[in-house]
């Protein structure tokens, strides 16, 4: 083997080296992103597997500055995620279908009583779905990822205020649904 | 502050976004305002319970599976491009398409110089006298000089399918043979040593097509290639002369003409130049050796108004500017076009291009309209523009357009009005019986190409054969070429195409074809080469079909030329 054939090699390592620290690094955090943007686990992996094939094959790994590279993953996962629901579509509109069931008749619920962890985290979960990407991508990276204003800004490519407009709006109508589903006594009483 | 810019502050507060700063500001107002404290009622318990929920997602900790990890990784297995290469296909169509017709273009060219080396050369040359130095010359073949020792009946069948069957018969029937052959199939970017080019200043304006440097180009063109028949009464062809006989050739000291060895030949010319002089007849050769030539009448044309003619007898390219066309006319006065000043470049050649255009689109119809009808031709070239003369033994005419390549978008076209008396014998690749001729009609074969016989991979051809009477005068004229065009590239005019504005590159014009073949001699069999250059220039120059050269040489070899 010749010394640019070797060369070529270590380049070849090394950048999948950091590919890999990549991936670990952001890994989870895409997982649940996509996760909750497509209501599926199984989809979310996919979703992030072409986010990092983009990423390694697609050379954004090395064009892309490192201080950006989060929000370049959380902004590719999401139109990822788009995509896949759109592709999804005829899936997607059951899965909501079946949703708005649940809502109307909580499976072993009384919209009287107290809701436990879990019956709270569905009906956070379903009051999300009813959510349009856009401000469920600014909920979820605020309140999930912990991105701030700022960096999701950088995500969605809009200024922060418009972000902090986008979640105000967003946050305002999970009340509206939470307290629709529960009372507002029990989500009251829940914090 | 309003109420809408607080209540912003109070989620920036509960998410944890809002500044100490502002912290006060915001106490102050839900103070004083009840409407902003029961947006916080509202606002703090759902954040908190999403905080609640939506944070402890985060203790899971999700991985990539190994599977699709592993895919991260795997190597892009490259897509096969059929034969392209990578770095081509990854260009524009047009460049694809280009390829595609490279491609074809050597497929044509493998086939036809097969087809070249299946056939004995049976027919000479033209007299040039530079020619007579060529060393290719002097390695003609043994098969032109068989024909010449020995001559023998050589004729010509058209079949319908085009195909040009070449053989020898010594059993003379009464027609005079009419040999000749395809074009060559090899391309070549300029004329041949030994070949004529119209573009050369100085030999056109004298009227004489000797050889020079031609300029180079691409061959895109179709060749006409015009035969005439020969030696059955003991007709002397151009092979025979010696200046084209390879073993003259190469002879010292041989003097420029010596005497034909066929008895019947009253002799060649004094003087090379005077023979090559266009359709005039060299004495001592007047007789036995006529002339087929055809020129346009200057005189005729001096009374036709200027830039009165339509397409294709101008240049027919579409698109060119005003100013591409007054370079292009004074290219042609300067090149000694008599012709010149009479031929149209202008609009009605645009309106033809259009034409042509549009039957690319459509894909049905079938033929193009005559230019130029058998009245307008009559009134812009009164007789004689053609200057036929034949020998009372020569009744066979076979005009012939071969096409070089059958990639191309451009119908190529060729119509003849054959003189009164001559009749028709066959056309080529037309089934039903050939009209014209007698009626004083015109005829007319046209080729699409990549259609018919040129997708089979043959050679696509037209030819028509025009008999001659029994008594026909020595200097009866056959017929006249009325439209000549033998396309533009295939190429070119696709990339034209995509961008939008249709065009045909060029067309060869009466002028090009008249001068070129006014040098012709019954006998002969040359091929007119049309170089049709990439910015629409027309070039033709004679080139000796059948000869030895072409046999000989490379293509790669011509291509560097």
């Amino acid at each position: 083997m010749t010394s640019g054939a070797e060369a070529s090699e270590q380049q070849a390592d090394k950048r999948a080296s950091r590919m890999e620290a990549l991936m670990t690094e952001h890994e989870s955090a895409l997982l649940r992103y996509a996760a909750r943007l497509v209501n599926s686990s199984s989809a979310a992996q996919d979703v992030v597997q072409n986010v990092f094939i983009k990423c390694f094959r697609g050379g954004y790994m090395d064009s892309v500055a490192p201080g950006a590279m989060k929000s370049w993953l959380f902004r590719v996962t999401h139109n990822e995620a788009v995509d896949h629901v759109r592709r999804e579509a005829r899936l997607t509109v059951l899965h909501e279908e079946h949703g708005e069931e649940s809502c109307h008749n909580p499976a072993g619920s009384d919209p009287g009583d107290t809701a436990s962890q879990d019956e709270r985290r569905e009906m956070v979960f379903r009051a999300l779905a009813r959510l349009n990407p856009r401000e469920k991508q600014v909920v979820l990276l605020r309140l999930q990822e912990g991105l701030s204003y700022r960096e999701i800004a950088d995500v969605t490519r809009r200024t922060t205020g418009n972000v902090g407009n986008i979640l105000h709006h967003a946050v305002k109508k999970l009340a509206k649904r939470l307290k629709k589903e529960v009372g507002a006594a029990n989500v009251s009483g829940m914090t | 502050m309003n109420c809408h810019r607080i209540q912003e502050m109070l989620l920036e507060r509960l998410v944890g976004e809002l500044p100490e700063s502002d912290a006060a500001a915001l106490d102050a107002h839900l103070a004083s305002c009840p409407v902003c404290r029961a947006a916080e009622s509202e606002l703090k318990p759902a954040v908190a319970i999403l905080k609640d929920v939506l944070s402890s997602e985060t203790s899971a900790s999700p991985r990539l599976s190994a599977e699709r990890r592993s895919e991260v990784f795997r190597r892009k297995q490259p897509v096969p491009r059929a034969f392209l290469p990578d770095w081509l296909a990854q260009q524009h169509r047009w460049l694809r398409a280009a390829a595609g017709v490279a491609v074809v273009a050597g497929f044509f060219t493998i086939l036809l110089r097969n087809m070249e080396q299946e056939r004995a050369p049976v027919s000479s040359s033209i007299v040039e006298t530079k020619e007579r130095t060529d060393p290719l010359s002097a390695a003609a073949p043994s098969a032109s000089e068989d024909v010449s020792a020995e001559p023998a009946k050589r004729e010509l069948h058209s079949d319908t399918d085009g195909d040009v069957d070449v053989r020898s018969d010594r059993s003379a029937t009464a027609h005079g043979a009419t040999a000749t052959r395809p074009a060559s199939g090899h391309s070549e970017p300029g004329p041949a040593p030994g070949e004529t080019s119209l573009l050369e200043p100085r030999y056109a304006r004298e009227g004489m097509y000797a050889a020079g440097p031609g300029p180079a180009g691409p061959q895109t063109g179709g060749d006409l290639l015009l035969a005439a028949p020969n030696e059955s009464s003991g007709y002397t062809a151009a092979r025979d002369r010696p200046g084209l006989h390879p073993e003259r050739a190469s002879e010292p000291g041989t003097p420029a003409f010596p005497a034909a060895p066929v008895p019947s030949f009253d002799g060649p010319p004094e003087d090379p130049d005077t023979e090559l002089a266009g359709g005039v007849l060299p004495a001592g050769a007047k007789d036995r050796r006529a002339t087929f030539g055809m020129g346009l009448s200057t005189e005729a044309l001096a009374r036709t108004p200027n830039k009165s003619l339509p397409a294709p007898f101008g240049d027919m390219t579409g698109n060119r500017t005003q100013k591409d066309e007054e370079v292009h006319r004074a290219r042609l006065k300067g090149d000694g076009y008599a012709a010149a000043d009479a031929i149209d470049l202008g609009a009605g050649s645009h309106e033809t291009a259009q034409k042509v255009a549009l039957r690319e689109d459509t894909k049905s119809i079938e033929s193009v309209e005559p230019v130029l009808s058998a009245a307008a031709m009559a009134e812009a070239f009164a007789p004689p523009y053609v200057a036929g003369k034949l020998s009372d033994s020569l009744r066979t005419v076979t005009i012939t357009v071969s096409l070089q390549s059958g990639v191309s978008f451009v119908p190529r076209h060729l119509e003849l009005k054959p003189r009164a008396g001559v009749a028709v014998r066959r056309i080529a690749y037309q089934p039903e019986p050939a009209t014209g001729g007698d009626d004083g009609g015109t005829l007319r074969r046209e080729i699409w190409g990549g259609t018919g016989k040129a997708a089979s991979g043959s050679q696509p051809a037209m030819r028509f054969e025009l008999v001659v009477p029994e008594n026909a005068p020595p200097e009866m004229p056959v017929a006249d070429i009325v439209t000549f065009q033998p396309a533009a590239t295939g190429v070119s005019y696709k990339k034209d195409v995509e961008a939008g504005t249709e065009r045909v590159l060029a067309t060869l014009s009466m002028a090009h074809v008249s001068q070129a073949v006014s040098s012709l001699r019954m006998g002969d069999a040359a091929t007119l080469n049309v170089l049709v250059s990439g910015d629409g220039d027309v070039r033709v120059h004679l080139r000796p079909a059948a000869s030895a050269e072409e046999a000989q040489i490379p293509p790669s070899e011509g291509a560097d030329r």
